[in-house]
């Protein structure tokens, strides 16, 4: 096509298209993804009082089964229903990247290793974004983390922040106080990271009194910034697509010193690290493989587990807290309220939520679910319905809880994504 | 005579009659209902567009024309390209590769006239032009004055910011 003549050309249209009304103006917009809207909006009022009430949210979601990454639109407008089984869109999807070193010599390795046997798997799992957007992805392969910065098109490989038989196995990732803490399943360990240059500033192990070896997996940090949460259970060696025999799941917690996030040390023994632990939770809490704690903007801690009854499905469990003192070892501290009632049938893996929105984002497989679908999915509830919890009541007992219509982001009909695993809102 | 083979008169904002079938017209919805309301009147013959001038009423019956023998190609939202040929067939594609003038005439017209295919085509022609470019680059193009003060772009560019490059 050739190029229309602009403002300096016979077809100057001064203003033409800022007279569109707001209506055909969304009908242009309609057409762009998140990524060109959020420029759009900087180019005049008109524009940004236009685009500001739209959902300009996106989506990470770690696609294990291909070794990719993929960045999304978090609103549903395109999206289909999942309970209507009607066609599959992808058109959520903004990009598709590598989950590994763009290094053409990097890249033929690993090809010829995954030709060489099963367990020379590629396996991008746990994500987080640092202050300047910079995605941050813990990679099997790579023994640790890799750094994505922003770019036009979504996402470019920057670096490898750090790797290492220290990082081996890495899963939960947080970025807080300048830092990255990074989980090692492989050592049972969470390791703190400088942002800047990946340099390890400390490392700690279970507190004393952890016996068992722990399988630890995603991890987040509280709302008041004190406390890493890791879900975590003694570990079994089974197979992590099924539940344990007995429900070992824990969340487990490691106290951070509020001024710099470096890891509590305990004076009366030599300043060590105190390690984490796993916190007290009633019988009802029942967790089993729990693999992804996250806070809504309730302050209500999800985290998906297989259910406690032997359908081998899994739920996301909502409990909360103390906002303080939750290293009290003594106390019965969690508090179950419940699950998310609609995301039960979908085998959720993955949680996060938007901090603008109630929306609540899921990733989904067909490992032992009960849906029909063939790939996986990304599926969106419009709230976490913690909204209609009475925090204050003393006792009500765990129950479903509703949380409106689900929708799929992307269907897994035609498999556009192979199995995702973590899903990260960034808004 | 079949009723598809019958036409109507489409009358442009300067008065110009363009016959057209029946099939044509009925693409627009508005002139659609407008038939409908007077079925009975057996007099029907013309439908004034008092809104679209001759030479874009010509484009919007070359469109139906041509979509009634070839019909446009769904497009895909959002945008995979900002090449129109990359999206449509070439016919769609030559048919929105226009001047601005006539291209923003065109939505304005299909909108009026409720074709959806074509307020598709052009609405996404025009997104075409804003996609992978810089609010600046998006200013020059059509040509957009930058009615923020420094304080307001300042405070919209971080609120929606991605990356340095946009």
């Amino acid at each position: 096509m050739s190029s229309r003549p602009g403002p300096t050309g016979t077809g100057t249209c001064t203003g033409i298209l800022e007279g569109l009304s707001e209506d055909l103006l969304l009908k242009i917009f309609g057409h762009l993804n998140v990524l060109d809207l959020r420029v759009a909006a900087c180019v005049c009022q008109h524009w940004n009082s236009v685009i500001k009430p739209l959902d300009l949210g996106l989506l990470v979601v770690t696609v294990s089964g291909s070794n990719e990454l993929a960045l999304l639109s978090s609103s549903s407008s395109s999206s289909s229903n999942t309970t209507s089984n009607s066609a599959s869109s992808s058109s959520a999807v903004i990009q598709r990247f590598a989950a590994s070193p763009n290094h053409r010599k990097r890249k033929r390795f690993y090809h010829t290793r995954q030709a060489a046997g099963p367990t020379a798997y590629q396996w991008p799992t746990c994500l987080a974004v640092g202050p300047q957007k910079q995605l941050y992805l813990s990679q099997y392969k790579v023994q640790g983390v890799l750094e994505f910065r922003p770019c036009r098109k979504g996402y470019q490989y920057r670096r490898t922040l750090a790797s290492g038989r220290n990082l081996a196995s890495p899963e939960g990732l947080v970025v807080a106080y300048n830092s990255l803490y990074v989980v090692s399943v492989q050592n049972a360990t969470i390791s703190r990271l400088s942002l800047k240059t990946g340099a390890l500033l400390e490392r700690a192990g279970p507190a004393q009194g952890m016996n068992d070896f722990w399988t630890l997996w995603g991890m987040t940090i509280s709302p008041c910034q004190r406390y890493l949460l890791i879900a975590g259970h003694v570990s079994d060696e089974g197979d992590y697509r099924q539940p344990t025999d007995t429900p070992t799941g824990a969340i487990l917690c490691l106290d951070l010193d509020p001024t710099n996030g470096s890891f509590q040390r305990n004076p009366q023994h030599h300043g060590t690290i105190m390690g984490y632990y796993a916190i007290p939770a009633p019988p009802s809490l029942a967790l089993n493989r729990p693999s992804d704690p996250q806070y809504c903007r309730h302050g209500i801690l999800h985290v998906s587990t297989f259910a406690p009854n032997a359908s081998g499905g899994r739920r996301i469990q909502k409990f909360s807290l103390p906002k303080q003192q939750i290293n009290n070892h003594e106390e019965e501290l969690i508090r179950h309220w419940g699950w998310l009632q609609e995301a039960d049938h979908f085998h959720p893996w993955g949680i996060a939520f938007s901090n603008k929105t109630d929306q609540v984002f899921l990733t989904s497989t067909n490992h032992g679910s009960t849906s029909n679908v063939n790939g996986g999915q990304v599926l969106q509830l419009p709230t976490c319905g913690c909204h209609h919890l009475d925090l204050a009541s003393n006792f009500m007992p765990p129950r479903a809880i509703s949380c409106g219509n689900l929708t799929a982001l992307v269907n897994g009909q035609h498999a556009v994504l192979n199995q995702p695993n973590y899903v990260l809102s960034i808004d | 005579m079949d009723v598809e083979e019958s036409t109507i008169n489409l009358v442009s904002a300067e008065g110009d009659s363009s016959p057209v079938p029946l099939s044509v017209a009925k693409m627009s919805e508005l002139v659609r209902s407008m038939m409908d309301e007077e079925a009975e009147d057996d007099d029907v013959k013309e439908i004034p567009l008092p809104n679209v001038k001759s030479q874009v009423l010509h484009k919007v019956i070359e469109f139906c024309e041509h979509h009634l023998k070839e019909p446009m190609t769904e497009i895909e939202k959002p945008l995979k390209s900002n090449s129109m040929s990359d999206v449509v067939q070439k016919f769609y594609a030559d048919f929105v590769d226009i001047e601005q003038v006539l291209l923003f005439e065109l939505i304005l017209a299909a909108n009026y006239m409720d074709i959806k295919p074509l307020l598709d085509l052009t609405c996404a022609t025009v997104a075409s032009m804003i996609k992978g470019k810089t609010p600046e680059d998006i200013r020059t193009t059509f040509n957009i004055t930058n009615d923020f003060s420094p304080e307001e772009e300042a405070q919209v560019r971080e609120e929606n910011k991605w990356c340095e490059e946009a």
